[in-house]
């Protein structure tokens, strides 16, 4: 007896054991976790772990609340039945804390994309991005290489490691949006031919320019939205010249219901016209700007001005036909692939008439032109002659040779295309470059550290893009990165069997994603499940496996609206699932008691004797 | 004493009225007729006041001289010749929105063709589709999800005005698209449609029912295995009619006021309970009435929490009285349930009652129904306390010695504070038993969740911190009315304020002004009742 009382007079017992310590302790929580939500809706859920849920100070703090709840338990000793209450709670919340610890550490959680038809796949990508370091000598790791709210940079680089041959490793550098164009070098033999062009046009003020290499599935072509290029090897079929404009001119004379978009340009007397009903007026629009539009409507030979207001309607004299002014842009440009204007100056005004009613149809509409695309094919031979052959809808097919620096009108608006480099041996490269927004072309965008490596004043850098490897160029053996997520291999694997979208009725809003899934595991058993919103598949299941989270939960994650037979599904592992589930129940028993069940708490008697019996009303 | 809520009161008055000035043409036939939009099928009048109240923000229209009921409305801007497009009637009243659109800020509604010639209005909505495109919805600023509702209320507006959202010609099977009348199309039912409409126009009222009646069974019979029965479609209509809610809102008002008087003129007591419970009673028949609509518990969005807590305050407002016997609880429990469906009524267009079918994550979930309903109603209860909590500070202002020797208040306040405790631990830990059978964890931070958490803590810091000694009395009503701030931040802040997280379904724009100068207001009271405690202790210390 005497040894406990020693014990319970123990000075850091009672600081640990003390009521003041759990108010200050809770208090703190209390400011950790508001500065959690502020941190998460300023930045992302990512920072906010990284900063406080999953930080260092934050678990030593839930340590100390544990040893508070414990001790504080233990200074009531030796336990009485109006401790029960106070006992069970505290008891539930240090079970759950233990539960939420082994989640922790022996957990896993992450997410794998499956396929239809494809093998069964076991890795399972972890959401944290790391680098993985590949030295000469073949060691490998990989380093958290997550980047928070304050970017890495040259002035505050973040340390990776040193290699062995000394070489120290950082990051200098993040960017959320990095270019990766491709960069084809000179190949000695057997190499591939590359060639660079350029793209302009002057009305909309965008140039593009890019390498192709010949008959390359993703590098073979250059799209530009409503045209593509691309690049074969061999030559030009000549014959192909035959200057038979791709658009037949309708039978002319008879009147019909008709109705074009006409887009001109102040600085170029060309003009795009899309016939979307009937066929094309032949109409010609000019404009030209002074204080405002001013908009001028040719129409078989004879001109009249149009209201220059936008919705202003002009019926053309002498016809049935009206012309509508749709838009007037001061300063074109495509942006994000939509016209727009970037200043109200008039630096490039254009505008969009539509012409609309009965009226002589001179041109088909576009449905029929379809059928001739905008394409321009390029061939190169192996003396590195470039030669063409161009259909457009409106200059019809054409071929040809094409000299580097001489200028291609395509037809496509006032796109012209020039050859710049040629290589007629390459080997493709690639060249990252941090970049504000994504251009059309055939290069790919994604984001990106760089690293950099350092050894006796000497260092090379390089921008490596999420999911690719790069090699520094170190000495003597280069070094190799790879910037990706974690992924981890799981003992069961999984394959994607069939995968169905429900929808509410009358509309395209998912109701429903369900993916039905075969789990294999080494030893060769199997099970298959469905796995859909709300309702997991466990492997293995049973009661006993659900209870203590000894299983594999997969759950419907993500899918693609554009391929359905894509699913993600998350897997989740967490042995301290039973524990959570416990301390949950038995906490929530304890708050029952210590208010409802007088003799489980202190003083509950006396208490609740002092007030029940007072039932009178209270004047306020 | 009750000066402040009765001030409030006097605000009901200024509540929109819930029936319509006598016109001639009577619209409840032509209302009961079934649409299919948002993904369920509804009446007309549902989708002509959901219509009105998205475009505008209120319930009824004003132009040409006249209020114009919905379904009228909905009908003259796609048939009548009227220079609707010119009138200012489209909600767009945020202010930085409108710095940028370069519109007056003073004014909050604007004509259609103004808001599509702006272009700032373009730009800003491009942007935003730019990054919806790019599956970067979270990145989203406000001022882009503004813009984002102004347009879809701009296409709502072009899209009743050319009849293109009219679409009440089902659809033979299952779950596919009902279509807006064609003409042309050979539908049995057209030649009917055209009859009625024209009735409109001509303004013929008999007529005009008539043949809204013939069209209703031509409907039905042209696909009788999709068409919603009269029962659930007349259910919808009563509900909307009534507002059953109103109805409740003034039942409490009037109880309170009932209740106040029966303090001194005791006879008053039960008339006052009857019009409590009856007011009540309209008020559990439209949650009912409302999940019979829906097809599902009212657990889904703001609306129908703040539906269910001003139910659940008033609930424990009886429950505490009958096992109490204090007739303060009811007392504090109405203001507290009125001023919740009061701020319903006075800003629909941040708190939507329209029902909408769930979004996947909701469907086919008993846990979800259990943690919502349990948190819910855990805000109800520290509701009930806070308004409690307002007394004795109220109590305190008057006479501090007077109340500070109030034990049997205190306690009260107290057992209450219990109870949400117990709800608001219960609720927390069943949305983890949610978040495990949904997103397969337990616990993840989110903060909805961390909110909640923080909520509870605050109680359990006050609670603890009494157990110190380091507050009693006063301490625990000042912690009542600000540990509800907490309760707010977790109910409103999360998804009006922080709007990030897993919760994403609840995300809501707007209020915010409201509910900033009523947190402020609070606290005010919380200070004046601090000094005068304060003052008094000193002098009885001297």
């Amino acid at each position: 007896m005497n040894d406990r009382q020693r014990w319970l007079r123990d000075p850091i017992f009672q600081f640990f054991s003390s009521l003041k310590l759990a108010i200050i302790l809770l208090f703190v929580i209390i400011l950790g976790c508001i500065a959690g939500t502020l941190y998460e809706s300023g930045f992302d859920a990512k920072v906010a772990r990284y900063y406080v849920y999953q930080a260092a100070w934050f678990n030593v703090w839930l340590l100390l609340l544990v040893a508070n709840l414990t001790c504080s338990a233990f200074s009531r000793w030796p336990w009485k039945q109006h401790h029960v209450a106070f006992l069970v709670t505290h008891l539930g919340i240090i079970t759950v804390l233990a539960g939420a610890l082994m989640g922790r550490m022996t957990g896993i959680e992450g997410t794998m994309t499956i396929f239809k038809g494809e093998k069964p796949n076991s890795i399972l990508t972890i959401d944290e991005r790391i680098l993985e370091i590949t030295e000469p000598d073949g060691r490998r790791q990989a380093i958290n290489a997550e980047v928070f709210n304050r970017k890495p940079s040259e002035e505050k680089p973040r340390r990776l490691t040193t290699t062995a041959d000394g070489w120290k490793l950082s990051i200098v550098g993040y960017a959320p949006l990095l270019e990766i164009a491709l960069n084809p070098k000179k190949a000695d033999e057997e190499g591939i031919p590359a060639i660079r062009v350029e793209i302009e046009t002057v009305m909309m003020g965008q140039k593009l320019g890019g390498w192709m290499i010949a008959d390359s599935a993703s590098y073979g072509k250059f799209p530009m939205g409503l045209a593509e290029i691309k690049l074969k090897r061999g030559k030009a079929d000549l014959t192909k010249n035959d200057g038979t404009p791709a658009a037949q001119p309708a039978a002319a004379g008879d009147a019909a219901e008709i109705e074009e978009v006409i887009f001109a340009f102040a600085k170029s007397a060309d003009q795009v016209t899309r016939a979307e009903k009937g066929g094309s007026s032949g109409a010609k629009v000019i404009l030209a700007v002074a204080d405002g539009p001013q908009i001028t409507l040719s129409y078989q030979g004879k001109t009249q001005t149009l209201s220059g207001v936008k919705g202003g309607e002009t019926t053309i004299e002498g016809t049935e036909l009206k012309a509508i002014v749709e838009e007037y842009w001061p300063d074109f440009r495509i942006k994000d692939g939509k016209p727009g204007t970037v200043s109200e100056a008039p630096n490039n005004p254009a505008v969009l008439v539509r012409i609309k009613g009965r009226g002589v149809s001179v041109a088909p509409a576009d449905a029929a032109a379809t059928e001739a695309p905008n394409e321009l094919t390029l061939f190169i031979d192996e003396a590195g002659v470039v030669s063409y052959e161009l259909s457009s809808r409106k200059l019809g097919r054409s071929a040809g040779t094409l000299p580097s620096g001489e200028p291609l009108a395509t037809g496509w608006a006032d796109w012209a295309l020039r050859v710049g480099e040629v290589i007629t041996s390459a080997v493709p490269s690639f060249e990252a470059t941090p970049v504000a927004e994504q251009r059309m072309g055939n290069s790919r965008y994604t984001e990106g550290v760089k690293v950099l490596a350092a050894k006796d004043g000497k260092s090379v850098s390089e921008w490596i893009p999420l999911g690719w490897q790069v090699g520094l160029e170190t000495t003597p053996e280069p070094i190799q990165l790879i910037y990706g997520y974690r992924q981890a291999q799981l003992p069961v694997a999984l394959q994607l069997l069939d995968f169905e979208v429900e929808r509410d009725e009358g509309t395209d809003t998912p109701a429903s994603f369900k993916s039905h899934i075969e789990v294999t595991t080494t030893d060769g058993n199997s099970a298959q499940g469905h796995a859909w919103m709300n309702n997991p598949f466990s492997y293995p299941g049973g009661l006993w496996r659900a209870t203590t989270g000894l299983t594999y939960k997969i759950s419907q994650a993500s899918w693609n609206p554009k391929n359905l037979g894509e699913s993600t599904v998350q897997i989740l592992r967490d042995p301290g699932w039973s524990l959570k589930w416990i301390g949950s129940l038995t906490l929530t028993l304890g708050i029952y008691m210590m208010f409802y069940i007088p003799r489980f708490r202190r003083g509950g008697k006396k208490k609740a004797a002092a007030v029940e019996p007072q039932r009178s009303e209270v004047s306020v | 004493m009750f000066k402040k809520l009765i001030i409030l009161l006097s605000l009901l008055f200024l509540l929109p009225s819930s029936s319509w000035a006598v016109g001639e043409l009577d619209f409840r036939a032509f209302g009961d007729l079934v649409i299919q939009e948002g993904g369920r099928r509804k009446p007309v009048s549902t989708f002509a006041s959901e219509a009105v109240r998205k475009i505008s923000g209120r319930t009824t229209v004003e132009g040409f001289g006249k209020k114009w009921q919905a379904e009228d409305f909905i009908l003259s801007l796609m048939l009548e010749d009227k220079d609707w497009p010119n009138q200012p009637l489209i909600l767009c009243n945020h202010k930085d929105l409108l710095k940028e659109m370069n519109l007056p800020l003073d004014e909050k509604r604007f004509s259609f063709t103004t808001l599509t010639a702006n272009e700032a209005l373009k730009r800003i909505a491009g942007e935003a589709a730019v990054l919806r495109q790019k599956n970067k919805a979270d990145d989203l600023t406000r001022l882009q999800k503004e813009a984002e509702s102004v347009m879809g209320r701009l296409g709502l507006f072009q899209n009743v005005g050319s009849g293109a959202a009219f679409t009440i010609f089902p659809a033979t099977e299952k779950g596919a698209a009902w279509q807006a009348p064609t003409p042309g199309s050979g539908h049995p039912a057209l030649p009917v449609l055209s009859e009625m409409l024209t009735a409109y126009t001509g303004r013929d009222a008999f007529n005009f029912s008539k043949k809204a009646n013939e069209l209703h069974i031509a409907l039905r019979d042209s696909a009788p295995q999709v068409y919603p029965s009269d029962a659930v479609i007349k259910l919808e209509t009563l509900y909307n009619t009534y507002q059953p809610f109103d109805i409740a809102a003034a039942g409490y008002a009037l109880g309170f006021i009932l209740l106040l008087a029966a303090k001194r003129l005791p006879a008053l007591f039960w008339p006052a309970m009857i019009v409590c419970i009856s007011g009540w009673l309209v008020h559990v028949w439209g949650l009912v009435a409302r999940c019979i609509i829906a097809g599902r518990p009212p657990v889904t969005n703001m609306y129908e929490s703040v539906v269910w807590a001003s139910f659940g305050v008033v609930l424990c407002g009886f429950i505490f009285q009958l096992v109490y016997r204090g007739r303060i609880y009811l007392l504090s429990a109405l203001p507290a349930g009125f001023l919740c469906l009061l701020v319903l009524s006075l800003i629909p267009s941040a708190m939507p009652g329209e029902i909408n079918p769930l979004v996947p994550v909701l469907r086919d979930n008993f846990w979800l129904v259990i943690h919502v309903l349990t948190i819910t109603s855990s805000y109800a209860v520290f509701m009930l306390a806070w308004a409690l909590g307002h007394v004795v500070l109220w109590g305190y202002v008057k006479n501090p010695v007077e109340m500070q020797a109030n034990r049997e208040l205190h306690q009260w306040l107290y057992r209450v504070i219990q109870l949400g405790v117990l709800l608001l631990a219960a609720g927390t830990i069943l949305g983890g038993v949610w978040a495990n059978y949904s997103w397969g964890r337990f616990w993840g931070w989110d903060p909805k969740e961390t909110w909640a958490l923080i909520a509870l803590l605050c109680y359990i810091f006050v609670l603890h911190g009494r157990m110190a000694g380091m507050w009693s009395h006063f301490g625990m009503a000042v912690a009542s009315v600000i540990c509800f701030c907490a309760v707010l931040m977790t109910w409103y802040g999360v998804n009006f304020v922080l709007g990030k997280g897993l919760h994403s379904y609840g995300f809501g724009l707007g209020a915010e002004g409201y509910v900033v100068t009523f947190v402020a207001l609070d606290l005010a009271l919380v200070g004046l009742a601090a000094w005068r405690h304060l003052s008094a202790s000193k002098k009885v210390a001297a």
